[in-house]
């Protein structure tokens, strides 16, 4: 067994030990006098007693300052670490602590301290008082977000004691598979015999119930591997807010949201107070009932004032567990979408306008987006004036040809952020097109081409992949197949940066885009009515509109009320037009980072943000805003821990030894854990040497004495 | 009581100062629970000294004219129906001779009066209840250089000189016992009672040698050991240094760390005193200086007995 010490420096109040030496040096200088009738007896007594007071005096010294010394060793946490346990003294031995650094371990314990510090000094008591044959490595078992696998190293029992002493715990999972390949590759590199693995963790259910080691790299069976279970502390997670997420009729400020989340309750009350915080201030409250043991959803119905990003936040009483009694959720609230459409070729009738099919088909009770869309319609010819600012996007159906103005608006527009929608027909000019917005279309336009009756074209290829028709792929409903195309645009050969959505059978495109500038041009060749084909009395027709619209707009991907997980990446993705350009992110914390788009593939870029907090990460991006919630991993909400066998299955193939430890980090059997802490017997010494102090220099009690003072009588 | 005696009276300024009421209370109850005890050799405290009378009864004898009818036994008579007088002998006066030690050792005040003050208040009480008794009473006082000597007397004024002597007395130098009781006891042509009030820090030898000298002269001895609580307990509790009151003698020492010690020395002390006043066939008896004075009366009153 060998002396460790978790605290060292403490064993600087031995020097306290001068203390009683001063004390014991200058308390002879402070005497009385007192003339005495009986000097000659005392001189007797004295010489009688001189051995006696010598002696008296030196034990008093030694144990005044053996007292002190055992208080400074007190204070220094000394423990007994015993290597021979597994290693033999004096040989080289390699150890690997694997540390469950993930948000379970935040869990208070009876003492109100976070489990953490319990594990933390349990990994310093290993290595306290190893000598200098032995080496260390520290393995985070929830590794920090983007640090790569290989990044522990070996360190002597100093370098491990501050390698422990910047371990924290965060806000993640614990991914043993990682940790223990690690450690492994660690311990090949070592090359001694004498190697071991100790895991300390929790072993929450939460965390560690859905890990598998199917297959680790550089697996030895010969390494013994000890799991330390920080348990038995009475830390329960009382209730948690185990998901958040949003849903509504409409995006739009002061239309009814319904905030969803679900509270799981692993205590025993069956009543919970639940609380909606909106932008910091209380909205709601009610009291829930959520059955001990089971999981519920807990719906708030909100009415966001203004639009723009609101912060949610759905919270419990707080309890031993503190990450998951709040859950947060970034709420975007729209303006409604303006859209303006031009019909080139007003009919007679309503039925006969080129825009009827478009206008009914973008009417908000038929929309399966949650965003209204207000459509203004305009023509026949191309605006000429500028585009009202919060137009989302303009159409034009079958406009003859836009004029010079006309294009240079439209390509202003563009360029600035709009969409186009261009739907073919048969009054377009080809000609005209090609001269007035050749560069906005994403291919020249050379002609317009019917087909004979009994021969329409149909729609051949589809790329589900694109985001408008994504929802199209087979085997789900609707089928662009059965549409009959009459009369269409003939292009030639696209831009580089056009992209084609769907395709006749011949091969010809049908939807084709391509972004300009900060905005998207989606050329459709054929009619938005009746005039060119029938789709528009296809099933497919409205939502293709409404995709079409909503894609163009922005609008189409989920907005930012879903939550994230922390750990998780936040990503953002642009246009390849977008080179160059960076987004802006805040932390909780409030730290900024610009994060610089980078090409995925062609055509297209992304930015990513690591999420290490707990928090809202405000992000903008050329002129637009928003916020993510990140959030705890609901999986660690489930503190129970898992019996001996559910490790064993967990952890195959290795093959762990599981010791139970206490809160405090002392091992409920000493023999096992090879480390013991001695605070209890240095205590008991101390107190042990401090009675005796209190009978060495205290008075000699003699009960008889006493018994023969009472009443005071002097003996004749 | 006898109105021809008055109560000892201190030094100017210091009225009554050796006759503290309390203690004089005590010691009048004293008075009167030895009284029994004395009344069959003496006239008692209290009657035979109003009547100024100093006989014992001996015997009864057959009436005869010319006696006094007083002295008839009335009580004899109703049995008897015959008269007898009753014929008394004169009680014999005691001689005592009071040493009390002034020495500096004797100056030693603890928590209460000094040990001479004590002794000068035993001796006045005792010489005041001796005259009470008509007994010849007398004083040597040993202090620095020769001791002075009060003869004794039985006459009642006699207290004031007595008292007047022990008030000019002041504690000083040391003391030698065996010298001054062998030079007083060559004065000493009667034999009497001889009551030695000390500290007894004196070297026991010589004073053996002194209380032999006394008892081989016949005389009868009380030894009357005064100690102050302080020497006898050594209460103090830090370092400190004691100086000697009677020597050039020095200490510093934690008297808690020999306090054992010094009780067994003491205890040791007090064993040899009281062993060699017994061989010198003295009555002993220790006084601690916070006790009551009476009974160091009532000792007096049971060697009167004796």
């Amino acid at each position: 067994m060998a002396l460790g010490l978790l605290a060292p420096l403490n064993l600087l109040a031995a020097l306290a030990v001068a203390v009683p030496v001063a004390i014991h040096l200058l308390q002879r200088k402070r005497e009385a006098t007192v003339d005495f009738p009986a000097v000659r007896f005392l001189l007797l007594a004295q010489r009688r007693s001189s051995r006696r007071v010598r002696v008296r005096r030196l034990l008093l010294l030694l144990v005044r300052c053996l007292a002190l010394l055992l208080f400074a060793l007190l204070l220094a946490r000394p423990v007994l670490q015993a290597p021979g346990a597994i290693f033999r003294e004096g040989e080289p031995g390699f150890t690997v602590v694997i540390l469950d650094t993930s948000l379970s371990m935040t869990a208070l314990a009876a003492d109100a301290r976070p489990r953490f510090e319990g594990a933390r000094d349990l990994a310093r008591a290993i290595a306290s008082g190893a000598g200098g044959e032995q080496r260390f490595a520290l393995v985070e078992a929830a590794p920090r977000p983007g640090t790569s696998a290989a990044t522990s190293r070996w360190f002597d029992a100093a370098g491990f004691a501050g390698a422990v002493a910047a371990a924290s715990a965060r806000p993640a999972v614990v991914e043993p598979a990682r940790a223990f390949a690690e450690a492994y590759r660690l311990l090949r590199d070592s090359g001694v015999a004498q190697r071991r693995i100790v895991v300390i963790s929790d072993l929450a259910r939460g965390g560690w119930d859905r890990v598998s080691l199917d297959e680790l790299p550089l697996f030895d069976a010969a390494v013994p591997v000890r799991v330390l279970r920080l348990g038995g502390d009475g830390a329960r997670n009382r209730a948690g807010v185990v998901r958040v997420g949003a849903r509504g009729e409409s995006r739009v400020a002061g239309e009814p949201r319904v905030v969803r989340a679900e509270i799981a309750n692993n205590g025993p009350e069956a009543v919970l107070p639940v609380e909606l915080w909106l932008d910091g201030k209380l909205a709601a409250s009610r009291l829930e009932t959520v059955p001990p043991g089971t999981s519920a959803a807990v719906e708030f119905t909100l009415r966001p004032p203004t639009a723009g990003a609101q912060l949610v936040e759905v919270r419990l009483p707080a309890d031993r567990y503190p990450a998951d009694d709040r859950r947060l959720l970034g709420l975007e609230v729209a303006p409604p979408l303006s859209v303006l459409a031009i019909d080139g070729e007003p009919g007679a009738s309503l039925t006969q306008s080129e825009t009827f099919f478009l206008q009914e088909a973008l009417r908000s009770e038929r929309l399966a987006a949650t965003l209204p869309i207000r459509v203004t319609v305009g023509g026949p010819e191309a605006p000429a004036a500028p585009i009202a600012d919060g137009t989302a996007v303009v159409v034009l159906a079958n406009v003859r040809a836009p004029g010079e103005k006309a294009a240079a608006v439209l390509t202003e527009y563009v360029a600035a952020g709009g969409s186009l929608l261009v739907f073919w027909g048969g009054s377009c000019d080809a000609e005209a097109w090609r001269l007035a917005l050749s560069g906005l279309l994403p291919a020249r336009v050379s002609a317009s081409e019917t087909a004979p009756p009994d021969r329409p074209w149909r729609v051949g290829e589809v790329d589900y992949t694109s985001p408008p028709l994504a929802i199209f792929r087979p085997p789900a409903s609707g089928t662009f197949a059965t549409a009959s195309f009459t009369l269409r645009a003939r292009l030639d050969r696209p831009t580089p940066a056009a992209r084609v959505l769907a395709r006749f059978e011949d091969g010809a495109p049908w939807l084709i885009e391509h972004r300009v500038g900060r905005g998207r041009v989606l050329f459709v060749a054929s009619t938005a009515d009746l005039e060119g084909n029938d789709l528009a009395t296809r099933p497919v027709f409205v939502p293709l509109i409404q995709r079409l619209v909503l894609w163009l707009a922005g609008s189409l991907e989920e907005a930012a009320d879903v939550e994230h997980i922390a750990g998780e990446q936040l990503e953002f993705a642009a246009g390849a037009e977008l080179a160059g350009t960076g987004v802006t992110v805040e932390t909780p914390g409030g730290a900024r980072r610009e994060l610089e788009f980078r090409a995925l593939d062609a055509g297209s870029l992304a930015a990513t943000a690591e999420t290490g907090e707990i928090g809202f990460y405000r992000w903008s991006h050329q002129g637009r805003a928003g916020v993510a919630a990140v959030n705890v991993p609901a999986a660690e909400s489930d503190l129970s821990p898992l019996g001996a066998d559910e490790i064993a299955e967990r952890l195959r193939p290795v093959r762990a030894e599981l010791v139970e430890v206490t809160p405090s980090g002392a091992a409920s059997d000493p023999a096992q854990l090879g480390v013991r802490s001695l605070t209890r017997p240095l205590l008991l010494a101390l107190l042990a040497v401090l009675l005796l102090e209190t009978v060495i220099a205290g008075p000699r009690v003699r009960w008889r004495e006493l018994a023969r003072r009472r009443p005071p009588h002097p003996g004749n | 009581m006898d109105a021809s005696i008055s109560p000892p009276r201190g030094a100017p300024g210091r009225p009554g100062r050796y006759f503290d009421p309390v203690v004089l209370a005590g010691i009048s109850n004293l008075t009167l629970r030895a009284r029994h005890v004395v009344e069959g050799l003496m006239a008692g405290l209290h009657r035979s000294s109003l009547r100024g009378l100093s006989v014992e009864f001996s015997e009864h004898r057959p009436y005869s004219p010319g006696d006094e009818l007083r002295r008839i036994d009335w009580k004899l008579f109703s049995r008897q129906d015959r008269y007898f007088v009753k014929e008394y002998e004169a009680e014999t006066n005691l001689r005592a001779y009071l040493f009390v030690d002034a020495s500096a050792s004797m100056g030693y005040a603890g928590a209460g009066i000094s040990k001479y003050d004590y002794a000068a208040t035993l001796a006045a009480s005792l010489a005041y209840l001796m005259l009470l008794q008509r007994d010849a009473v007398g004083l040597v006082v040993m202090g620095a250089g020769a001791p002075r000597v009060i003869p004794a007397r039985s006459q009642p004024h006699h207290l004031h000189a007595i008292i007047a002597e022990l008030e000019a007395a002041r504690p000083a130098g040391a003391t030698d016992v065996r010298a001054a009781l062998a030079e007083v006891a060559g004065g000493l042509h009667r034999r009497g009672l001889c009551i030695l009030i000390s500290d007894l820090l004196d070297d026991p030898q010589g004073l053996e040698q002194g209380l032999r000298h006394l008892h081989h002269r016949r005389h009868d001895l009380m030894v009357l050991h005064l100690a102050d609580r302080d020497e006898l307990e050594l209460p103090f509790q830090k370092l400190t240094l004691f100086r000697d009151l009677e020597g050039a003698l020095e200490l510093t020492t934690d008297p808690r760390e020999i306090r054992r010690e010094y009780r067994a020395a003491m205890n040791e002390h007090l064993a040899t005193v009281r062993a060699l006043c017994r061989r010198s066939g003295a009555d002993y008896d220790l006084f601690v200086t916070d006790q009551p004075l009476d009974r160091g009366l009532v000792r007096y009153l049971a060697r009167r007995e004796g």
